[in-house]
Order: C-alpha cells, then structure tokens, then sequence
C-alpha cells in the first residue's frame, strides 16, 4: 500500500485548491454567460443558445488540433488555410457533381497530407514550427485559391446532406453539429487519456529528453499529432461549407487565431506537456458567447474586435487569478 | 597572519540531508586552497554559501576580521568574491570583450564603447599572460579551456580579493591545466586568495598550499600541502565503515555466458576503444573521475550518443543501436543521473510516470487500442509497494515525490517492462542516507532475480559495497578490472590514474 502522509485535513485543502484550479475557465464562462444574460435578454433564448452552439462548432473542431499541436510544444498557423482547401475542395467536388460522402473524405484526405507534411518538415528537418506553418499556410491557401479561381471564386453549396449538418437537428431538439461536436471531443478525450499515444503526446511535450530515453520515437509523435490538426482542419472546413452554404475566398482566414485563443484560454501552456482539451472546449465557447453577444448587443462592426480583444484579454487574467490563488 | 575570510560553524540543512556541519574555513591572502571531498561532501554547498546562492542556516562569516551578511549573489560580488563556476557562464553568441563587460559596459554618452571595452578586455586578458585570444571574436569559436580563461579574466576583472573556481580542470588536458596554473600563480602572488575545487588530488597535492577536507559535510583536515601525500588526503576523504551497506547476496560462479558484450566502443576523445563484458546476476561498476567517459560509454550503449566504431553483442549476436528504443527492444533500460531532464515527467502522474514505456501491454484487447486503467493501476501499485515507494497516491503528480522516491519511480519504470540489462548512471545522486541504503537493496535483489545490473558512479564508497566486478576508466580507457574485492584506497589510488605507483603500505 501507498503510505498517506498528509494530514486530512491539507488533503481536504489540496483538493478544494484543486477543484478551484480545474472550475477555474468554467468559473469564467458562468460568469460571461450571467452578465451577458443580464445584459440583453435574448442572449440566452433558445434560439440564441443553439446559434451559439453552431457558432462555436468551427473553433471548437479546430481547437482540438490546435491543442494537439500546443501539447508537443508546438503552433500551427495553418489550420485556416488547411480550412479552406478542404471548403473548396467539397465545394467544387459537389458542383462537379460528385458523391458528398466521397467528397468529404477526399477534404479529410487532403489535409491529413497537408498536415503531415508540415510535421515531417518541423520534425524531420527541425525548422521551427511557426515559420514552416506560416508558410505553409501561405502555400496552402494560394494553392486553394488555384483552384476556386476556375469557379469564379465563388461556390454555392447545395446538398441535402450538407444542409442536414447546418440546420438539421438528431435528437431532443438539439442541432446535429452539438452531437459532432460531442462525439469529436469525445473520441479526442479517450485518444489522449485513454492510450497509449495520447499518453506518449503529454510525455513528448513534458518532457522532450526524458520521452526520448524512454524509447518513444518523439518526431514519430509529434508529426502525427499535425496529422490530427489537418484532419480538425480539414472537419472544419467541410462544417464552414456546410454552414455558411458557399464558399468565397474569405473563408477560414484568421481562424487559427480563434483556435489558439481557445486553447490558450483554456490554459494550455506554450511550452508543451500540460492542459486540457475539455478546458479548450470552454476556451472555445466564450470565444463564441463574446462574439455572439456583440452582434446581439449591437456593437458597431469596427469596434467589435477591440472589444473582443479586451474580453479575452480579461477572461486570461481572470482565468490566471484563479489559478495563482490555487497553486 | 590573519585569514582573509573565515567562516565559523557553518551548517546547511536541506529536506532529510545534513549538508554541512559545523563547518570551519579559513582562507589567507596569496593562497591556493583546495576544497577537498567526494561528491556530496558538501564542497559545492559550501561554496554556494559563499556565493550567496544558499543562505547557512547557521554560522558566522567573517571578512577582513568583520561580520558579514551574505544574502545574494550581488553581496558576495561586493565583498570580493568572485566564482568561476564549473558549467561556464559565458555567452556564446557574444564576442570576449562583451562577455567580460556584461552588464557593466562601458559607455560613450548613449553609445556603447566598443573600442575601449575591447582595449581593456584586451589588457585584462595579457596582465594574465593570455595570448592568442581576439577579444572582438564570439566566445563560441573558442576552445573549452580558452573559454575558461575567458571566464576567469572576466571575473578577474572586477578585481575580486578570493577567488573561487569550481573544478576548473575537469574539461582540461594536462598541458592546459599547466597554464590555468600559472596564471593562477601570478594572482596569488598579487595577493588574491584563490580557492580551487578538483577532483584530481595530483593535481592539488601539486599546485595548492594548503587544503580543507570535508567528508559528509563535516571538515574532517585542514591539511598544508606540503606536509601529507595523497594516501592521508584519500584517508581524510572516505568514510569510516560504521552502519554501512553489505551485500547480503553475491554470485560466485563465473563460467557463465556473458549477456552483453562491449567491443572496441570509440568515439573521439572521449570513449577510447573499450571492451568489456557484463554478466547477468552480477552488478557490474563502472568509476572514474568526472569526465573519464565511463558515463558516456553507457550512453553509446544505450544509443543516446552516437559512437564512432565499435561493436555491441547481447547474448552473443550482434546487434545495431542506434536510438534508445533500439536499446529498450533490446532489454537494456537506462537511468541517467539527471532525473529531472531526463528520466520524469514532473506533470504527469505516478501511474503514469511508472507504466508510461509499457502501456501497449495493458490494451483492453488485442487490437483495441483504448487502455485498461484498473489493471495498471494494480500493476503500479505492485510495484510501489515492492519497491516500498511513498506517495500519496498513484494519481499524484510526480513532481511532489522526494529525490529517492522519484528515482524508485524511474526503477519501477523499467521493472514493469521487464528488461534484463539495467543500466544507473549516478543511482543514489541528490538521494538521502535512508533511500540509499534502499536503493542499493533493490539493485541488489534484482541481480539476484539475474538481470544484469551496471552502476556507473564516481562515489568510489558506492562502487564498493555495490559491484561484483568494477572496471574503472581514466581518460576514456578502461585502465584496471577488478574481479576481487579491494579497499578504498586502492580504487581511489586507482581511479587517480597512477596505478603504477606504490603508495600503499
């Protein structure tokens, strides 16, 4: 048997300490959610609700890249390029009329390539994350544009299936993109608490040195882990087609900065090895509250990302005072 | 003549480990004094105390006749001391005369002085009688022992009254050494008193006046250089055989199949042609002074350095490694002497710490790739009370456990993967009395359970209770084998490099 040494009563402590530290990005929510509530009644109508839950659906898919990639220690800035190929790619499939399942899976196959590749050249050839990607989505994109442009950069996506996913709801009057959403998270929470590999990516990032002498093939486990963000991409991507109904060349610019604003508000540390992607989730949802509050409050277009700005900026501090006050 | 700086009952606890006792120091102006003792005997604390890095928890410090209060680096800067640490603080991407003028540039209005910094670096570095050194080059293009010269100059050039230098000579050659000393030589004779921390006592008994010998924190000499030979110091440094550790369990049968085979393992300046067997059942020692590449050695074993030439045979075939996990499908499992970088996951949990290499044995079935929790938790737990590891619970971070708890923890790792060649490097380093004995109980009985234990350790006490066999290496070559057990002062002459002469009575 293990030998207690603490008192109880440090022990009852600890844990309150720690309940503290875990509710602390939840603590924040609730509190946006209060205020916003307060603020403009239909903010927590029904209707708003799900329009928020569709809203958040987007970041909150690519958040679960992006927090693959920050648990290794590493960025990838092209998620919203990655985002776009595969939008583009449904799109102009479907207008050449092709099946909507296979054009789906061509979207993920792509970015799985596309991700790969940014892992192989950052580990194999160890250049450093944000350049390569900051290429690469550059790259990405252009390569995108390519082939918009032969549509006149401007696609209408009409599928019943893809017009399922944007307004269709599965069970309980709940829209289907919460259960993607759900289901997604759930399968990323078993693959990094529940496995092996997931296991290895919090080893890899904690700790570089100590995996390596472990055995673990680190550059393996990190490359595979920009897999998984151009796959999140790539499910981005086909969920902005489906709800926005077309695709122009705007679509996914700047979203992987959504994406890092979630995880980073979820508390995830640049260096690698620490966090949670259910924190990233939470992450996510006040991006979207503080968003969908704007538009509701009416905040003038220009000054709504100054305000955005600010709310994250005080939701990281709140978040930071609440973990200091626990640790 | 009245010492320069004294200190008087001088003690340092840390967490379960007397550091220091009631120790006494003087130093006197124009001398070299030699720090001398094994690895935690407390040298580098007492020198961090000087230093203003730790603070005694008890003792006076005296300087010139005056009480002092050395609370931070910045005091000790102001009384003048100056250090010269053993991982060397320079910059390397700055040029020399940058370096020695960190942080106290000189300036022209708003503008830097470059040319009157590297005027005076330039001075500084031939009032030393260094040549050869472009003071307007980056540190990097410089060798180890320019480096230190470097270093040296700089902390010279704040005109320090002692100067402490921390195993200066462990990266030198021979003829290096000679010059470090001369310059030594000239600042002694302009009245700095120089504090010199080695290793090597050929070289201390050679170059220094006077000396102080510690042994588990309490000063056990103070000794003149010219009044002891190098048999006394070792006598004063090791430790009296009271409550010491013996093994219970020895094999005797030697006639049995090497399990690994080393053969002519190279790699330039550092590993020089080493051949070696080890045997399963048998802890085999490896001891040297820091440096002499008995730890490298075991690196390029385990394929986390890359070796030059040489061949590795377990059970007799040949085999290629060239990564660690090559090693790990191999059998042999590595503990290094840096548990923080490079053996624990201070985030992670126990559970996880422990099972992490061999979770794909815990699959829930076959092909799936989810985990059965329950059962490595049962199998940790079996671990930790074999080893008798205190935690408070699997699921606490490892970052809370005490140093010879956490090393049981990287222990457990590899026992859970069942391999059969174990490698520690340093097993009982920043471990207490208590976990040590422990620890050398758990090596043993897993020689006994015949796995093929390797200790690597530069604490000759260690090698000795511990080894069937010792190898010791001096420069990177394996210089004696011992297949008999043998005193300490034997090994020490031994690891000293000078086995040809007959110090022993």
């Amino acid at each position: 048997m293990t030998t207690i040494r603490t008192s109880a009563e440090t022990n009852k402590e600890e844990r309150f300490k720690g309940v503290v530290e875990t509710l602390g990005i939840f603590l924040v929510a609730v509190v946006l959610f209060v205020l916003f509530s307060l603020l403009t009644s239909r903010f927590s109508s029904q209707n708003n609700l799900f329009n928020i839950i569709k809203q958040v659906s987007i970041v909150a898919i690519l958040s679960i890249g992006m927090s693959c990639v920050f648990l290794i220690g590493g960025m990838d800035l092209s998620m919203g390029s990655n985002m776009f190929l595969s939008a583009v790619l449904l799109a102009s499939l479907l207008e050449m009329g092709a099946n909507v399942y296979i054009a789906m899976l061509v979207c993920v196959i792509a970015c799985v390539v596309t991700g790969t590749l940014n892992g192989i050249i950052i580990e194999r050839l160890h250049i450093n994350c944000v350049i390569v990607t900051l290429g690469s989505q550059l790259a990405i994109r252009g390569l995108a544009l390519v082939l918009i442009e032969r549509f006149n950069s401007w696609i209408y996506v009409k599928n019943p299936v893809t017009r399922y996913i944007n307004t269709g709801k599965l069970a309980f009057g709940l829209p289907t993109l919460f259960f993607v959403i759900i289901v997604l998270y759930t399968v990323v929470g078993l693959l990094l608490y529940r496995t092996n590999f997931g296991k290895q990516i919090y080893a890899v990032g904690g700790n570089p040195r100590a995996a390596a002498l472990c055995g673990f093939n680190n550059a393996r486990i990190k490359t595979l882990c920009y897999t998984i963000s151009g796959i999140a991409a790539a499910l981005a991507g086909i969920i902005a087609a489906c709800r926005l109904g077309m695709v122009n060349p705007s679509v996914g610019s700047g979203y992987e900065f959504d994406a890092v604003t979630a995880v980073v508000l979820g508390g995830m540390s640049l260096k690698g090895g620490e966090g949670s992607v259910f924190k990233t989730l939470i992450g996510a949802l006040i991006v979207a509250m503080i968003s969908n509050f704007m538009t509701l409050y009416g905040v003038d277009a220009n000054f709504k990302d100054c305000a955005t700005g600010l709310f994250i900026l005080l939701a990281v501090l709140f978040n930071r005072f609440t973990q200091q006050h626990s640790t | 003549m009245k010492p320069i700086l004294e200190m008087r009952n001088i003690s340092k606890r840390f967490t379960g480990v007397q550091a220091l006792l009631d120790v006494d120091l003087q130093l006197f102006a124009g001398e070299i004094h030699s720090i001398i003792g094994q690895n935690g005997a407390g040298k580098s604390t007492l020198m961090k105390i000087l230093s203003g890095t730790y603070t005694a928890d008890s003792g006076v410090i005296y300087i010139n006749g005056k009480q002092v209060q050395i609370s931070s680096t910045a005091d000790s800067a102001k009384l003048g001391i100056g250090i010269v640490y053993q991982e060397l603080s320079l910059l390397n991407n700055l040029t020399v005369a940058e370096n020695i003028f960190l942080g106290r540039e000189i300036v022209n209005g708003v503008q830097l002085d470059n040319a009157k910094m590297s005027d005076m670096a330039r001075k500084s570095l031939l009032e030393l009688g260094i040549e050869n050194i472009d003071v307007d080059q980056n540190v990097e293009v410089f060798s180890l022992a320019k480096r230190q010269l470097i270093e040296i100059a700089k902390v010279i050039s704040i005109y320090p009254r002692i100067l402490i230098l921390d195993e200066p000579t462990a990266a030198l050659t021979n003829e290096d050494t000679r010059r470090l000393f001369n310059i030594l030589f000239k600042l002694k004779e302009q009245g700095i008193c120089i504090v010199f921390i080695s290793h090597r006592l050929a070289e201390i008994k050679k170059y220094c006046d006077s000396g102080t010998i510690l042994m588990n924190g309490r000063v056990t000499a103070n000794v003149r250089m010219n009044e002891v030979n190098e048999l006394q110091i070792i006598e004063y440094m090791l430790e009296d055989n009271f409550n010491t550790f013996h093994r219970k369990w020895r094999t005797k049968q030697h006639k049995k199949q090497p399990l690994l085979e080393l053969s002519d393992i190279y790699l330039h300046n550092q590993v020089n042609y080493v051949s070696c067997e080890i045997f399963p059942g048998e802890i085999t020692g490896f001891t040297g002074l820091l440096g002499a590449g008995q730890d490298i050695l075991w690196r390029i074993v385990y394929g986390a350095q890359r070796k030059d030439s040489g061949e590795i045979r377990i059970n007799g075939k040949r085999v290629r490694i060239t990564c660690p996990s090559d090693a790990v499908q191999f059998g042999i499992g590595l503990l290094t002497e840096n548990r923080k970088e490079e053996g624990l996951f201070p985030e992670m949990t126990c559970q996880d710490n422990i099972a992490l290499p061999s979770l794909k044995h815990f699959r829930i079935r076959k092909y799936t790739p989810l985990l059965h929790n329950r059962r490595i938790r049962n199998s940790c737990n079996d671990l930790a009370k074999r080893l008798s590891i205190k935690m408070r619970s699997l699921s606490a971070k490892v970052k809370l456990l005490s140093g010879g708890n956490q090393q049981k923890i990287i222990v457990s790792r590899w026992l859970m993967k069942d391999l059969d060649i174990l490698v520690f490097i340093e097993p009982t380093r920043g471990v207490d009395v208590g976990a040590k004995t422990e620890i050398y109980r758990i090596l043993e009985s897993l020689a006994s359970q015949g796995k093929a234990i390797v200790v690597i350790s530069t604490d000759t006490t260690e090698i000795l209770q511990l080894s069937d066999r010792i190898y010791i290496m001096v420069d990177g070559k394996i210089s004696t084998t011992l297949n008999e057990p043998t005193d300490e002062e034997t090994l020490a002459r031994l690891i000293q490099g000078n086995p040809e002469k007959k110090v022993i009575a």
